[in-house]
């Protein structure tokens, strides 16, 4: 990284690649850099494939102004070098930041506070949706702008299912919800520093980053995940969080029917049954951890009880912080999952969890690897978590009989804690050695992030300033779908009929626009290829003006050198008009100031009180409705 | 002028096959691009440096719609010419 590398450093790279003796290497990279420059003295330009275009651009003389002592002095003619790499050069280059996208901000938004990027905002959303409950989950996809409505709807009915399904749970969860994100950030924090120093560290660390409130978000984003393992292989990561919320949404409705199941499920199955009884265990061990504050209390418990569940937490917030910073968090929200499921339950089900953790693992990673196609090394990371947890799981089985008890009272647990001493000692040491590597692996795969995109963290930290607006409850949602709904109808089509073309102005105007169309003035019939909004303003503003247009003068297309005032100019005798032009095609020109050559745009016959050549009334109005409509 | 009237060119002036000329061509290419792959600032003699350049992440207004847009950050590569290049052009 950043060194300089000489003209010999890149002749010494010719000869490895071509195994031909290094003078000739020298004497051709010589040859080509010299054939350039001839080249572009002689042509002016230079396309060489690969690597870009050089131009050579003349600059005439000019005066400018001597900043030290202000005397007056001549530029003289000079030539530059323009350079464009080529398109396979700046791909390539560019593909650090290649998945960002530009995003549009919303236009009712304050400036000053910038709009987090694309996916971090979706990475906000779904996260603290999370942290809300099921209904968060189905906000956040409402929220989240390129989702589709269906998913979102999706949500939504899942979420009811899951609701009348999961009653006895939500009602805890939901009381323990309302304390925002950062109460719990706070309460995790507090909880842990409680443990152990290291832990506060970490703890420390979260809310800086935001990760805190994130932390349980993932977990229950991760529940919704893994509770449709099936699922989510079918899923196809389209958009990844399209998709991830496609799995939210299903494994929302799938989680509800595992938790149905899962009573009896548990029982049946012992440790014994590894590969399906697992993945369902999984599955529903997340959901335990759902219930975000209550959590808390009792990681706070168990870990005063246990020197050893720090580590799990400690891991957590990190974990955390990565799957913001990804926007492909779903494989390691699973580890977090994973692991918050295991501390919440204490020590029922992650024995049980870790009796299965081979077949497990596999699970897992299959999942993530369905779901995200990406991390895979993260699901083995998820593996090494799950590991993690079971030594701590041994430990407290022996010492602490069952704390847990009280809220996972609806679940099962006793048959699980017979069975889980003896297996959970033969892995004690394996697991040792994974929870060392995972953290490492987390680290690492941390710091890499880090370096990689330092502006990420910003991003993430602007982002977190101005969280999502989350509704609280199902009405608030619906709500919030149907004002989604149509903002996006409006934006995605600015309709012909009223020509309002803006997605700024489809707010407040779309609906004066639309009068206007469908009633139009009583005396002047108005043309519905008006823009919108202008026919808008007119009425209120100037009413004696006709907007009628007697059929079209003619369509022309936009040539080189040929401006849209120059077509006013032609037709209607001044260049002012040429505001009108542009108001009567905004269909067909996105930005007056440069619009497209061979652009077909109609010309029509405007009424005199609008148009009347150089006449200064009408001059005057053309001006000001260019200061109005054309910034 | 583009890349095969420049290895037309440098074939006229040194002794190289068609084949051979091809992939040189290639390789210095591609050696330009793995070291500005690699965020290395690659500087020719003579002829100028190529750097890879981080922009930062800016919010852009379309002027015509008012429209505010987050344009992500993105890595380009930047091409400084020498001053010999440029001298060499603007005294003629």
């Amino acid at each position: 990284m950043n060194e300089k590398i000489l003209t010999a450093d890149l002749v010494n790279a010719v000869a490895e690649l071509t195994d031909i003796p290094k003078n000739r290497c020298d004497d051709f990279v010589k040859a080509f850099f010299e054939a350039i420059a001839n080249a572009l003295a002689i042509d002016g330009i230079v396309k060489v494939k690969g690597l870009g275009t050089f131009k050579l651009i003349v600059v005439e003389e000019r005066k400018s102004v001597n900043v030290q002592n202000g005397a007056e002095m001549i530029i003289p003619a000079h030539a530059k070098v323009s350079f464009t790499p080529d398109k396979t050069l700046k791909d390539e280059i560019n593909k650090p930041y290649a998945h960002l996208k530009t995003y549009v901000l919303n236009p009712n938004a304050p400036l000053d506070p910038p709009d987090p990027d694309d996916d971090e905002a979706i990475d906000d959303t779904v996260s603290d949706a999370g942290v809300m409950d099921d209904d968060a989950v189905a906000e956040s996809a409402t929220s989240v702008p390129p989702v589709d409505e269906a998913v979102a709807q999706a949500v939504s009915e899942s979420l009811s299912l899951t609701e009348t399904h999961i009653t006895a749970e939500t009602a805890k969860q939901t009381e323990a919800v309302p304390p925002v994100c950062e109460a719990i950030a706070q309460a995790v924090s507090e909880s842990l520093s409680q443990t152990e120093t290291h832990i506060t560290a970490d703890g420390v660390q979260v809310p800086e980053k935001n990760v805190a409130p994130s932390v349980e978000v993932p977990v229950e984003s991760v529940v919704v995940d893994a509770a449709a393992p099936t699922e989510t292989a079918a899923v196809e990561p389209e958009k990844e969080e399209i998709s991830e919320e496609a799995n939210t949404a299903k494994s929302v409705s799938s989680h509800s029917d595992w938790f149905d199941n899962w009573e009896v499920e548990y029982e049946g199955e012992d440790v014994e049954d590894p590969n399906a009884l697992l993945a369902d265990k999984k599955v529903e061990t997340p959901v335990y951890v759902q219930p975000p504050v209550s959590v808390v209390d009792e990681v706070s418990a168990s870990i005063e009880a246990d020197v050893r569940e720090p580590a799990v937490p400690a891991d957590e917030p990190e974990q955390v912080a990565e799957v913001q910073a990804e926007s492909e968090p779903v494989a390691e929200v699973k580890e977090e999952s994973a692991v918050a499921a295991e501390l919440e339950d204490g020590e029922n089900r992650a024995e049980a969890v870790v009796a299965d953790d081979a077949p497990a693992c596999g699970n897992e990673s299959d999942e993530a690897a369905g779901v995200d196609g990406q991390n895979e090394a993260e699901a083995a990371a998820v593996s090494g978590t799950e590991s993690e947890t079971e030594p701590v799981k041994d430990d407290k089985a022996p010492i602490e009989g069952k704390p847990v008890a009280t809220e996972q009272v609806v679940f099962p647990t006793a048959n699980d804690l017979a069975n889980e001493p003896e297996e959970e000692v033969q892995h004690g040491k394996v697991l040792g050695v994974a929870i060392v590597t995972f953290v490492v692996l987390l680290i690492a795969a941390f710091f890499g992030l880090n370096h990689l995109d330092p502006d990420f963290f910003k991003g993430l930290k602007a982002s977190s300033d101005n969280p999502p607006v989350m509704p609280s409850d199902t009405t608030s949602l619906a709500q919030e779908l149907s004002v989604y709904v149509p903002e996006a109808d409006s934006v995605d089509s600015p309709d012909a009929s009223d020509g309002t073309e803006e997605a700024p102005y489809v707010d407040d105007s779309q609906s004066a626009a639309s009068e206007t169309v469908v009633a139009p003035q009583a005396s002047n019939t108005v043309d519905p290829l008006w823009n919108g909004e202008f026919v808008a303003y007119m009425k209120r503003q100037h009413k004696d003006v006709s907007l009628a247009t007697s059929g079209l003068i003619g369509e022309t297309t936009i040539k080189p050198g040929l401006f849209l005032t120059m077509v006013a100019l032609q037709n209607y005798g001044d260049k002012s008009y040429w505001i009108y032009l542009y108001l009567y095609n905004t269909d067909r020109i996105k930005n007056p100031n440069n619009v497209p050559v061979g652009t077909k745009i109609r010309v029509p016959n405007l009424d005199e009180s609008l148009v009347n050549g150089p006449n200064e009334e009408q001059v005057n109005l053309a001006k000001e409705i260019r200061q109005k409509f054309a910034k | 002028m583009n890349t095969k009237d420049l290895i037309t060119t440098i074939r006229g002036q040194q002794s190289l096959s068609a084949e051979e000329a091809e992939r040189l061509f290639d390789a210095t290419v591609n050696a330009i691009k793995k070291h500005l792959l690699d965020g290395n600032l690659v500087a020719v003699q003579g002829f100028g440096q190529f750097e890879p350049k981080k922009k930062n992440e800016r919010i852009s207004v379309n002027p015509a719609s008012g429209e505010r847009m987050l344009v992500p950050p993105k890595i380009s590569v930047a091409f400084k010419p020498s001053t010999v290049l440029k001298d060499r052009f603007s005294n003629d």
